[in-house]
């Protein structure tokens, strides 16, 4: 559905050099820590920014052949803008029904008053939550094939990430459809991605499986003397600490037989990235 | 397409109600206190026509406008709809306020002299075309902040070259009064068919300007 | 369904979930013919990634628990006694695996792993 193909953009001081796909019937993430370039990524794909290089397609169409048409089956939320904030969200019904001919508006309505946003305040006065919140909403309910979500649950509390990841999963219970979903909180991905890409200084480190991420890699805590005995073969990465190395490792059942005395960790999505970035080969 | 973004336009202007609340005041005084008519519907005209310019500057709060292009909306369709959206508010603005300052001339049992509405009205347009000429293309490269700054510079130097143009003529002897005059003279429909003219061209000018602007625009 | 997933556990998800629909269906919790949730809805009921729930599914045809009908879904097969049997000796012979391996890598012969064992199996 999605296909970016060694898209670069240069920026002073930071190059964005990016390939990745999601595939239908895929909910993709994509993690990295705030600069990593996620945003680059999705403003670079809804044709925001002019790239420097690369090729970027949206359902088998180069982005160039992108037009109106195509972005009704669109559902974006971005990170650092979102609808005039002069605008109330009844001022928006009109405005969303008449762009998208596949609103929903008894719906959308209907999740608005569930998630108690107000219909006659200012969009401004509404907090990043709650803006969040109902750029999501939008995103949700006009019939859209490809879901681009730059850090949707950020700003959110416990509760209402949720519920957000919740709505999520119901859209995808529906044939045909994709999600690319970026985060810098891992654990909301962990249970809603298929597959993840890890992107750090504009470049993707990794990509792989979320269950096979969970299921094999793992982390390594070693003394230096352990270290030492190790067989390097399945150590992607190692980053030394106070007792010794944390190793990463894509092989963790591989060390959990031939070392049983070492201490293994399963490691959540966070502790992984920590190593890929911060460990050294 | 165009339609969703009219709509947001038209919803912008009504929680504009400060705004016109003060135009419909300004109205009043004038047209109850004024007996000479012109300058208020140059200057409701003008208002008119500015809100166009403010509709930009609140798609921009917030980076709104990289959001909005991310929807269903080309960017074209995005220039296109303010040009017209200056043309739908601004016409509209200047009948309504014509049609008061005759039915007010009529109460009051002031003279409406038909030629000077006319050139009344010829020259606001004019302005209004100027102005939105100059200010659109000038906001969507700039960014709503730094035009101000620029808007200003552009309408110093515009005011000093028109002194400057009527110095020239006063050095050169060209008599440009008489010329206005003969201008004035010329039937009514000629003449708001001549400023319609203008408008449109400048106008013409100015959307390419506008188009080329926000296709290079990054976000 | 009612399965209960431990993210923290070092078993991988999809082996909790074959593991426990297997339970259910050894101990006649999942009746024959029964049809298996969709992937996607148990994905979001279990809050895992339906790819896990999909490779779950996959594994749980490949032992011939299971029958996926495409377009359809997916049905519990006929459970079968001498399957069940496989299953559980598949899980015993995982488990002496493990002890011998551990017995070895602190020191242990083998004679006196055996000799352990003989213990164990008398008590």
């Amino acid at each position: 559905m999605l296909r970016l193909n060694k898209v670069k953009k240069n920026y002073k001081g930071f190059q964005l050099d990016c390939t990745l796909e999601v595939q239908e019937g895929c909910v993709t993430g994509l993690i990295g820590k705030n600069g990593a370039g996620k945003s680059t990524t999705f403003k670079a794909i809804l044709g925001l920014l002019h790239t420097d290089g690369g090729s970027i397609e949206i359902f088998g169409k180069p982005i160039t052949k992108i037009g109106v048409r195509e972005k009704e089956d669109i559902g974006v939320v971005m990170s650092d803008s979102g609808f005039s904030g002069y605008l109330t969200v009844q001022d928006l019904i009109p405005m969303l029904r008449n762009m998208y001919p596949r609103f929903q508006e008894a719906e959308f309505l209907r999740e608005c008053n569930e998630q108690k946003l107000p219909l006659n305040k200012k969009i401004k006065e509404f907090s990043t939550g709650m803006k969040r919140r109902l750029q999501v909403l939008a995103a949700l309910t006009h019939g859209a094939k490809l879901l681009l979500l730059d850090e949707p649950t950020a700003g959110l509390d416990v509760i209402a990430r949720d519920e957000l990841l919740d709505m999520l999963r119901t859209y995808m219970e529906q044939d045909g459809r994709a999600i690319l979903v970026s985060s810098h909180i891992s654990s909301d991905l962990e249970g809603l991605c298929d597959d993840i890409y890890m992107i750090d200084n504009g470049k993707i480190v990794l990509y792989e499986e979320t269950d096979v991420l969970l299921d094999t890699y793992g982390v390594l805590k070693v003394t230096k003397e352990q270290y030492e005995k190790l067989d390097h073969a399945h150590i992607l990465r190692h980053k030394k600490e106070e007792f010794g190395y944390s190793c990463l490792t894509d092989q963790r059942q591989f060390y959990q037989e031939n070392y049983p005395e070492i201490a293994i960790e399963k490691g959540t999505i966070d502790e992984l990235i920590m190593i890929m970035i911060r460990g050294e080969r | 397409m165009m339609k969703g973004l009219f709509i947001k336009d038209l919803r912008l202007m009504k929680s504009q109600k400060y705004f016109f609340g003060v135009v419909l005041m300004m109205m009043v005084i004038f047209l109850t206190v004024y007996t000479d008519f012109s300058f208020v519907i140059a200057y409701i005209t003008v208002m008119f026509g500015f809100l166009t310019v403010s509709t930009i500057s609140f798609d921009e709060q917030d980076n709104g406008l990289g959001y909005l292009l991310a929807l269903p909306v080309s960017r074209r369709d995005y220039v296109k709809e303010k040009y017209l959206f200056s043309i739908a508010t601004a016409i509209p603005g200047l009948m309504i306020i014509s049609v008061l300052a005759f039915a007010v001339s009529r109460i009051r049992g002031i003279d409406f002299v038909v030629e000077e509405w006319v050139m009344t009205t010829a020259v606001s347009l004019l302005i209004v075309g100027v102005m939105l000429s100059v200010m659109i293309p000038v906001q969507l490269k700039f960014g709503a902040d730094k035009s101000r700054v620029v808007i200003l510079i552009l309408f110093g130097g515009g005011s000093l070259t028109l002194y400057a143009g009527t110095k020239v003529c006063d050095t050169f002897g060209i008599d440009y009064m008489s010329m206005l005059d003969r201008v004035a003279k010329i039937s009514p429909a000629a003449t708001l068919a001549g400023v319609a003219l203008i408008c449109t061209v400048l106008m013409g000018i100015s959307y390419l300007f506008s188009r080329g602007f926000i296709e290079a625009r990054e976000f | 369904m009612k399965l209960i997933i431990n993210h923290s556990s070092m078993q991988p998800i999809y082996e909790q979930i074959v593991e426990q629909i297997k339970n259910k269906v050894m101990h006649g919790e999942l009746k024959e013919d029964t049809m298996l949730p969709s992937v996607r809805t148990l994905a979001k009921e279990l809050k895992v990634s339906a790819l896990t729930v999909k490779k779950s599914y996959d594994v749980l045809e490949e032992e011939g628990f299971v029958n996926t009908v495409h377009g359809k879904g997916s049905f519990v097969a006929f459970a079968n006694q001498g399957l069940l049997l496989e299953e559980k000796k598949k899980e015993v012979e995982a488990d002496l695996e493990k002890a011998i391996r551990k017995g070895r890598s602190c020191g242990l012969t083998d004679p006196e792993i055996r000799t352990l064992f003989e213990i164990i199996l008398e008590d």
